[in-house]
């Protein structure tokens, strides 16, 4: 015992505390191998972490813009195109040479606020406001201390017409209205996102690390011709002008396929740039006519040659006395009340028909009820429920009064009349192409529903050609080709009343009268020198024409015109007689029925290698189509729920992809008809009896 | 000794003249780009112009001032194609 002690006393007796030195040492070698460690810890374990934070101080991603799709019209040519600008940021603090950069910013005709605003250095960034163009301003990007973004920017064709069917773009890229908004997530394209270099101030380095090119959006092809297109702005803005009119519509129309091949808005607001004719409804008045004849003449209640005695022209019906403003013999057949444009005429007619055989006769030319085509705020017009009519609403509607129609519904009515008796989906949007040329979707023609049978159809066309060679219409027709037509002079309502003297002036033309290749509606508001449709929309339609004949390429099919040319009929007016005396200069020896004839002789003796869908128009052969996917826009057909129970056409509508809304009426009132084609989510309104 | 160390001076020079080469080249590609965007940006300004310039809202009111007219349809020859 003695002895273990002793040895802790020696052992504590021989501990030398040790010296500052040693402690300084020995701290180091803890601190190294601590930091060795920590080291080692950071290394092995929070590698991620720590290259990570690395990344993000030496990188930094940035978007490139994706230019958007092209829009073409229906022969190629370039109606929109997106283009590269770029906005410019200055730090004027970097800046190294003030003048140099004050000139270059001055040359780009940059705001001088914003020139000065540049050159202040208590300033730390100013952002320059606009877009410009890269060439502008490539001297002052490449000073010191300026800074670019590229930004993708638009450019419109000029054409007031072609602008409002295209729509906008905001300064912020989003799309406003027309085309642009209607298909945008097809035409917005992708944006790239690169890796760039910053420097040791956090600028990023010009050069891109791993960059990816963006991908741009889908081409799109309008069927507008924008030859006519022109055509149509030009010949509505000089009508407007001449007729000091509010404004007007132009709208045509290949009856064959439902192509809409001009669109032609004008208001003489300048700052209204709606899309007039597809979001701003009329009341059509005696346009409205033919379709009545159409439908007596198709279930049996007239034929064109029964007659009619119109008491002179003064009809009173339900306390209400209907005029005609044309002279004209007390007895008309059902043909010379559409000649004439008879009200008397065709109230009488009409009364052969029920309340219901009206609305529906209304209802199943597309009226009431959106077209679905490819264009945002499309108005549905209006068609009241019969339960809604008052007793005077029988009579109204077949003079084309309460009721209300866009130009292009009119446009889509008369087409069936053109082309045989089929309602067509009329379509703006040709086709679309990704950006390898793949075609993504292709119009096709869309038959809604056969609203007449051929023979009727050519039966109204007969009465309509009557009404431009000696109706109404006289000022719509040509003298070598026919024309046939419609006109309607109706008083404008506003705040629910018809105001005196102020008309809505329209004419629906089928060009020419035998093979119809157009149907063109001419829509003027509210003209103040002459308001009658057939001689002020009459003229305008003339002019069209006149003008799509002489032009290259108008979406005419010569080949087919060739051979429905006849001898001219001589013209009174002094346009015309100015037009035969230059005639007869330069055609002295040249008989013009010889030359109608020596044309047709070649129609026929020159084969036409034409597409059976276009009729012999110019066929695109666009590159690089491999293949199709099923088309983008979701528009599919109204089912018909005649006979089912209320449940049954609900689950049935429903189904369908519809939304349904009942309403008040009778149980087999479906609003639209069924066949019509719709966007998927529309709503179907279903009468259900109290 | 001395070997591995001149192999390694030679080994960073390469490593440092790549890496500068490559910024100077990438730096090029991209004003080449920045100019190729320029030009394009141009062209499209030029052609719109052109467009413009060659439509009928253009031209109608300068064949005008000419006294010019669209011909009448008696005056127009049709030729099938």
């Amino acid at each position: 015992m003695t002895a273990r002690f002793a040895w802790w006393r020696d052992s504590i007796m021989a501990f030398k505390a040790p010296n500052r030195l040693a402690v300084v040492h020995g701290s180091l070698i803890v601190f190294a191998l601590a930091l060795v460690a920590k080291s080692g810890y950071e290394q092995l374990f929070r590698h991620d972490y720590w290259n990570k934070i690395g990344q993000r101080q030496h990188y930094a991603l940035s978007g490139l813009p994706a230019p958007r799709g092209l829009i073409l019209d229906a022969t190629g040519r370039t109606l929109v195109e997106s283009r590269e600008m770029v906005r410019i940021s200055v730090a004027p603090r970097q800046v190294k040479n003030r003048a140099i950069l004050g000139r270059e910013l001055r040359l780009a005709s940059v705001d001088p606020r914003f020139v000065s605003m540049s050159l202040d250095t208590v300033r730390k960034w100013v952002d320059i406001p606009g877009a410009y163009l890269p060439t502008a301003v490539a001297a002052a990007i490449g000073q010191k201390g300026v800074y670019s973004k590229p930004v993708m920017d638009r450019v419109y064709a000029t054409s007031g017409g072609i602008r409002r069917i295209v729509g906008r773009i905001a300064p912020d890229g989003q799309a406003l209205d027309g085309i642009e908004l209607a298909l945008d997530s097809l035409l917005r394209g992708d944006t790239a996102t690169i890796r760039v270099a910053r420097d040791k101030s956090g600028h990023t380095l010009a050069a891109a690390l791993g960059s990816s090119d963006p991908t741009p959006g889908n081409t799109v092809v309008l069927t507008i011709n924008r030859e006519l297109q022109e055509i149509c702005d030009r010949a509505l803005a000089v009508a407007v002008d001449s007729l000091h009119a509010d404004g007007g519509d132009i709208v045509v129309m290949n009856p064959n396929t439902g192509d809409v091949l001009a669109m032609a808005s004008n208001r003489l607001n300048p700052s209204a740039v709606a899309n007039t004719a597809v979001t701003e409804p009329y009341e059509p008045g005696s346009t409205m006519k033919p379709f009545v004849a159409a439908r007596l003449i198709g279930l049996g209640r007239a034929t064109p040659g029964a007659t009619i005695d119109t008491y002179g022209g003064h009809y009173t019906v339900n306390g209400r006395t209907i005029t005609d403003a044309d002279e004209h013999p007390s007895v008309l057949s059902l043909t010379d009340v559409i000649k004439h444009s008879s009200n008397v005429g065709i109230v009488r007619f009409a009364d052969r028909l029920s309340v219901q055989d009206k609305f529906e006769m209304i209802r199943d030319m597309g009226f009431g009820t959106q077209t679905a085509v490819e264009l945002p705020a499309e108005s549905s017009g209006l068609l009241r429920n019969p339960t809604r009519w008052t007793p005077q609403s029988a009579a109204s509607v077949v003079m084309g009064y309460e009721v209300s129609v866009t130009p292009l519904q009119m446009v889509t009515a008369y087409s069936s009349i053109a082309n045989g008796g089929e309602l067509l989906s009329p379509h703006i949007v040709k086709e679309i192409r990704a950006p390898d040329g793949t075609v993504r979707y292709e119009a096709q023609r869309r038959v809604v529903r056969r609203v007449m049978t051929p023979q009727v159809a050519s039966a109204i066309r007969t009465m309509l050609r009557d009404v431009v060679a000696g109706g109404t219409s006289t000022k719509a027709d040509l003298a070598t080709l026919d024309v046939a037509g419609k006109s309607g002079t109706a008083l404008r309502n506003a705040h629910g009343r018809y105001i005196a003297g102020s008309y809505t002036a329209s004419f629906v033309g089928l060009f020419p009268d035998d093979k119809p290749q157009f149907v063109i509606l001419v829509k003027l508001d509210n003209p103040q020198m002459g308001f009658y449709g057939g001689i002020v929309a009459g003229g305008v339609t003339n002019v069209v024409l006149r003008a799509a004949l002489a032009a290259r390429d108008a979406a005419l099919n010569r080949s087919e015109l060739a051979s429905s040319i006849h001898a001219p009929r001589p013209d009174t007016t002094a346009t015309g007689r100015a037009a035969e005396r230059l005639h007869a200069t330069t055609e002295r020896h040249n008989d013009s029925v010889a030359i109608a004839d020596s044309l047709r002789s070649a129609a026929r003796a020159v084969p036409v290698e034409s597409d059976p869908r276009t009729g012999g128009y110019y066929v695109v052969k666009l590159p690089a189509i491999t293949r199709s996917v099923p088309p983008v826009l979701s528009v599919r057909a109204v089912p018909d729920v005649a006979g089912l129970s209320l449940r049954s056409a609900v689950r049935a509508l429903h189904s369908a992809g519809f939304r349904v809304e009942l309403i008040q009426g009778s149980h087999s009132l479906m609003l639209p008809a069924a066949g019509t084609m719709l966007e998927a989510g529309r709503v179907v309104k279903l009468g259900i009896t109290k | 000794m001395a070997t591995l160390l001149i192999g390694f001076v030679l080994v960073a020079f390469a490593v440092i003249w790549r890496r500068s080469y490559g910024i100077t080249q990438a730096r090029r590609m991209t004003d080449l780009n920045r100019h190729l965007v320029q030009l394009e940006a141009e062209r499209q300004r030029l052609s719109a112009v052109i467009r413009d310039e060659s439509s009928r809202t253009q031209l109608g009111p300068i064949v005008q001032e000419f006294k010019m007219h669209v011909p009448d349809d008696r005056q127009v020859r049709m030729v099938a194609r």
